[in-house]
């Protein structure tokens, strides 16, 4: 497939040649994505239309608009991390939106920092740590893009406790429409600056995302305010070390603890207290192999530390608790340590003693995401099949009941590697708790992706059954119809609303869907 | 008749006024809004009944306007645009469904108020998210869809905050429920498998429960709504800091909420203090008058396993923030009690309602701002004030940071002699000249009741065919609340 010369012109006349191009050798490098095969069964996603890179909202317009009037199908994406970001059976029109990099203004009273689709996490964070706050940052890691993760796409990380889902965060926010209009939300709109996403009237915050984002699947987003969190630590960390293992002091005002536990509910107990205590900077239940992950610098290293590690220790490590705490002073990190052992011993914690090595890389890793990314290391591909959001009691039912129901017969055959129940979770601000159970598989042994695909059809099954979430329908990885239809009977009929929507803003149906209904 | 009969058949005659008989806070309000009688009010008291009703007016072409608190009202939100509507009193359904004290959270029916959720929560160890000192027949879900500020910017993390899930049923008679609830399985079976209703996103990828708040009744009726609480306090310390410069104040509330330090934490003028401490117009005029300009009302809640060790460490703190502005953590302002304070904004208000109790009658001007722009705004009220030969000494004021201090509430509460016509009409004129004004100005009217519908959403046409777009999917015959914002 490709764009027909006409509308080639047209892209072209609105970003200038440089910034258009069909050249294959430049396309295919849009088709190397994480993950690619466990959606769609094929280790490349399709080639492009062709990729076009805007440098500013009027040309994204101009864009959308040159794809309505020919039919083309268009998915604009920041970093490209993430699967949605790219993936697709079919062929469409990348929007790449790296030229659009500009953080517009940072408010350091009103806590917010306006900024462009392209602006990552840790550019933001490097700038407004000098001023005291932080976004929130995501597991995906430093360079994703702010607002993939909070106008768009899922958005959590270690930090979600203290700085909120990444849903949750924006502000005022300017959206291309997938008919060409733009659309200014809250405070935007009126004139009124960027302090409030939400009215007048009923918040359109509501289309723009849910629980997910629309991923692409209904328009582009080109610039939004996200809400900002108070940031006690230097104006910069100092970093030392050599790659890929970075070590960062650790300031006075900041304390690590890894906390192992005697059961899950003990874990989960611990996790509830600390959330309605609020004394977490960064909380997250962490797979026993984390930390391995974070401390070696490859996948052989790896996998020589966890063979080189007794069977108690592992055993040990079943339920790993991981809190990082901030404070303001030098009393407030006091009562937090004295709090902390108290809760401690309510729940027979045992501190889990780490080593300095351990400690730069576990700081870095929780302030700014980076270092997660290695669990690619494991196996090479991995997938999150059962992801939720609700109450602790819920999140730890749902890891329980994916390793013993879903997981250990794909792990005892060896197509799958996981090490025992382990789930990431963690809290999203003060109110619900969030879980992925992930699956490390191999994506050069078919073996492995044909069980993690199985995983995922099985997940889209089983997890509405157990009344505990709904697989791929709510937005997560695997969206597809076959997930609508195991979801359907045990669901209301939010699908019908969104694939309504989805029609009324996009009449055309040029915002590719991949990732989103389709009416 | 076929009206009453209609309705009848759903609810029993009983719960069914019509004619004459419909009282007349039903038709008319404490705002400006035009009095227009509805034909009928109907007194639901389930949700089946609530979806009868909805599928009745849409088979009539019969407009509903959904009403859950009880008199008095003061927005117009209420009161029917046209003749003919029917009003669906919610106020019987007053059924606290579930409080989860592990998850902090409550299920409530929308008759519920927040005198009557109070006792239940205390009993769980749980405390309501209150509105400042609301009316003691409000209803707590109302409060929340309307994006009503509460006292504690700490737990308001984003708009939505802090309601989560509620039961639907839309205009188009459908019933729906948001958030994490819409499923998988019944809520017993949800509750079964430990979840609680707390995810108020979702589900997928549109935030139903968004789309209703703000809305005014014009996308559905809720029937029920779980939302956030707080661990209830087992000790407890207010402050009150006085400054005769708003700026002042508003800069050591930034600081406090940088340092995520305290619970109840917003500013009022001597005026609306003295109005929610004091029964009588003449001590309140009293008290105003011994009160500095600006009181900054700031508590510490000691609860959790080590409270009275979070309250010292948290007033050490506090103290050194404050003397570092020149203020001082005060507990006797003026003659108001810090201790009073506590008790009065942790509860509804006695009857009457405080905002009444200074002249009778009140009009309110609400907004949202930053907070380091109100000087700006409440200077520029005070000239309309003058302008419009309104007595500016009788206008109350409060500042509610919100989103964690990214923005803030602010309102003006006109007080008036409701006898005093003459001064009604000027109120009336600064109501709607002065809307215009401070939206240039850049206040932001995210709740735009009545004529100031016309200034929030004036500028931004693309707003207004958008929400027309979902108005359409969710109440496509157009009988929810017609009239109200842009529909």
């Amino acid at each position: 497939m490709s764009l027909s010369r006409e509308a080639y012109r047209a892209l072209e006349d609105i970003v200038g040649p440089e910034n258009i191009s069909e050249e294959p050798a430049i396309l295919d490098g849009y088709c190397f994505v994480w993950a690619n095969e466990a959606m769609f069964d094929d280790r490349f996603s399709a080639r492009p239309l062709a990729v076009v890179l805007p440098e500013s909202i009027e040309q994204v317009q101009g864009i959308v608009r040159v794809c309505n009037r020919f039919n083309i199908q268009f998915r604009a994406h920041s970093s490209g991390w993430s699967c949605p970001a790219l993936s697709s059976k079919e062929s469409f029109l990348s929007i790449d939106m790296r030229r659009m990099d500009r953080i517009v203004a940072i408010d350091a009273k009103n806590k917010y920092a306006v900024v462009e689709s392209y602006v990552s996490m840790q550019k933001l964070f490097l700038q407004t740590m000098k001023v005291g706050l932080r976004p929130h940052t995501i597991g995906c890691g430093p360079s994703g893009g702010i607002l993939a993760s909070a106008t768009s796409n899922f958005g959590c990380g270690n930090t979600s406790a203290s700085s909120d889902f990444g849903g949750r965060v924006p502000l005022g926010v300017e959206w291309v429409l997938p008919d060409g209009e733009i659309l200014r939300l809250g405070t935007l709109g009126t004139g009124s600056g960027w302090f409030s996403g939400d009215g007048p009237g009923p918040s359109l915050r509501g289309i723009m995302r849910g629980y997910g984002g629309a991923t692409g699947g209904l328009g582009v987003i080109t610039r939004a305010a996200v809400k900002l969190t108070p940031w006690y630590g230097p104006p910069a960390l100092k970093a030392s070390g050599k790659p890929n293992i970075y070590d960062i002091e650790i300031p006075e005002n900041f304390q690590i603890n890894v906390a192992a536990f005697p059961d899950r509910d003990q874990l989960t107990d611990f996790f509830v207290l600390v959330v309605e205590e609020a004394i977490a900077f960064a909380l997250h239940r962490s797979p026993a192999a984390s930390l391995a992950i974070l401390s070696t610098s490859s996948g052989d290293d790896f996998w020589q530390m966890v063979s080189a590690s007794p069977p108690e220790v592992a055993e040990a490590m079943k339920f790993i608790g991981v809190l990082m705490m901030d404070a303001g002073s030098p009393r407030e990190m006091q009562y937090r340590y004295d709090l902390l052992q108290k809760i401690m011993e309510r729940t027979e914690a045992m501190n889990f003693p780490m080593g300095p090595d351990m400690m730069g890389p576990v700081f870095r890793n929780l302030v700014t995401g980076q270092g997660q990314q290695r669990v690619f290391n494991i196996t090479t591909g991995f997938l999150t099949a059962a992801v939720n959001e609700e109450s602790w009691d819920s999140v730890k039912l749902l890891g329980q009941r994916v390793a013993e129901e879903l997981y250990a017969k794909y792990e005892a055959e060896g197509k799958i590697a996981i090490t025992g129940e382990n789930p990431w979770f963690a809290p999203l601000g003060d109110s619900f708790a969030h879980t992925e159970s992930v699956v490390s598989y191999d994506q050069f042994d078919p073996e492995s992706i044909k069980a993690v695909r199985e995983i995922l059809a099985e997940a889209d099954i089983k997890l509405p059954q157990w009344h505990l979430a709904v697989g791929g329908a709510e937005g997560c990885l695997s969206f597809d119809e076959a997930s609508e239809k195991a979801a359907a009977p045990y669901c209301l009929d939010f699908l019908g609303y969104e694939k309504k929507i989805k029609k009324a803003f996009d009449p055309n149906l040029v915002s590719e869907s991949s990732f989103y209904v389709k009416p | 008749m076929v009206v009453k009969n209609g309705l009848s058949n759903i609810v029993g005659t009983e719960n069914v006024i019509d004619g004459n008989d419909v009282p007349g806070h039903y038709s008319g309000d404490m705002s400006f809004a035009a009095s227009v009688r509805p034909q009928a009010v109907v007194k639901p008291n389930t949700m089946e009944q609530v979806q009868a009703i909805v599928k009745w007016a849409n088979e009539t072409s019969t407009n509903l306007i959904p009403l859950s608190s009880g008199p008095p009202h003061f927005r117009g939100d209420t009161i029917p645009a046209h003749e003919g509507a029917v009003v669906v009193d919610l106020t019987r359904m007053k059924k606290i469904i579930r409080v989860d004290r592990r998850n902090r959270v409550c299920m409530v029916e929308p008759g519920v108020t927040f005198g009557e959720l109070i006792p239940a929560l205390e009993k769980e160890g749980l405390a309501p998210l209150i509105t400042l000192v609301p009316r003691s027949h409000k209803s707590v879900i109302t409060s929340f869809l309307e994006r009503e500020p509460f006292t504690i910017p700490r737990f308001h993390w984003e708009a939505q905050d802090p309601l989560y899930c509620v039961e639907v049923i839309y205009g188009s008679g459908d019933m729906f429920r948001t958030g994490s609830a819409f499923g998988p399985g019944t809520l017993e079976e949800q509750w079964a498998a430990g979840r609680a209703q707390v995810r108020g996103m979702g589900p997928s990828q549109v935030d139903f429960t968004r789309l209703l708040q703000g809305a005014q009744g014009t996308m559905g009726i809720v029937t029920w709504a779980s939302i956030k609480c707080r661990p209830l306090p087992k000790i407890k310390e207010t402050y009150l800091v006085t400054s005769d410069k708003l700026e002042t104040l508003i800069d050591f509330a930034y600081k406090i909420l940088w340092k995520k330090l305290g619970e109840e934490l917003f500013i009022v003028n001597s005026l609306t203090l003295s109005a929610i401490l004091n029964q009588d117009s003449n001590k309140i005029a009293e008290m105003a008058g011994s009160l500095p300009p600006w009181i900054l009302v700031y508590s510490i809640d000691g609860s959790g396993l080590m409270p009275q060790e979070k309250v010292d460490y948290q007033k050490a703190d506090s103290l050194e923030l404050a003397q570092s502005f020149g203020l001082e953590l005060k507990r006797v302002a003026g003659g108001a009690s810090a201790d009073d304070v506590q008790k009065i904004i942790s509860r509804p208000s006695t009857e009457p309602y405080w905002k009444l109790r200074y002249r009778g009658a009140c009009h309110d001007m609400l907004f949202l701002t930053t907070m380091d722009k109100t000087p700006g705004f409440i200077k520029k009220m005070h000239e309309l004030a003058g302008d419009g030969n309104y007595p500016a000494d009788d206008m109350g004021i409060y500042i509610q940071p919100m989103s964690q201090g990214t923005n803030c509430h602010i309102e003006f509460n006109l007080m008036i002699d409701p006898e005093n016509k003459g001064l009604a009409e000027k109120v009336s004129r600064i109501d709607s000249e002065g809307c215009e004004t401070l939206a240039h100005m850049g206040a932001f009217f995210s709740r735009p009741y009545g004529p100031w519908a016309k200034f929030a959403f004036g500028p931004d046409a693309q707003t207004v065919i958008a929400l027309r777009k979902v108005k359409s999917i969710f109440d496509p015959n157009g009988i929810m609340n017609p009239g109200k914002l842009c529909f």
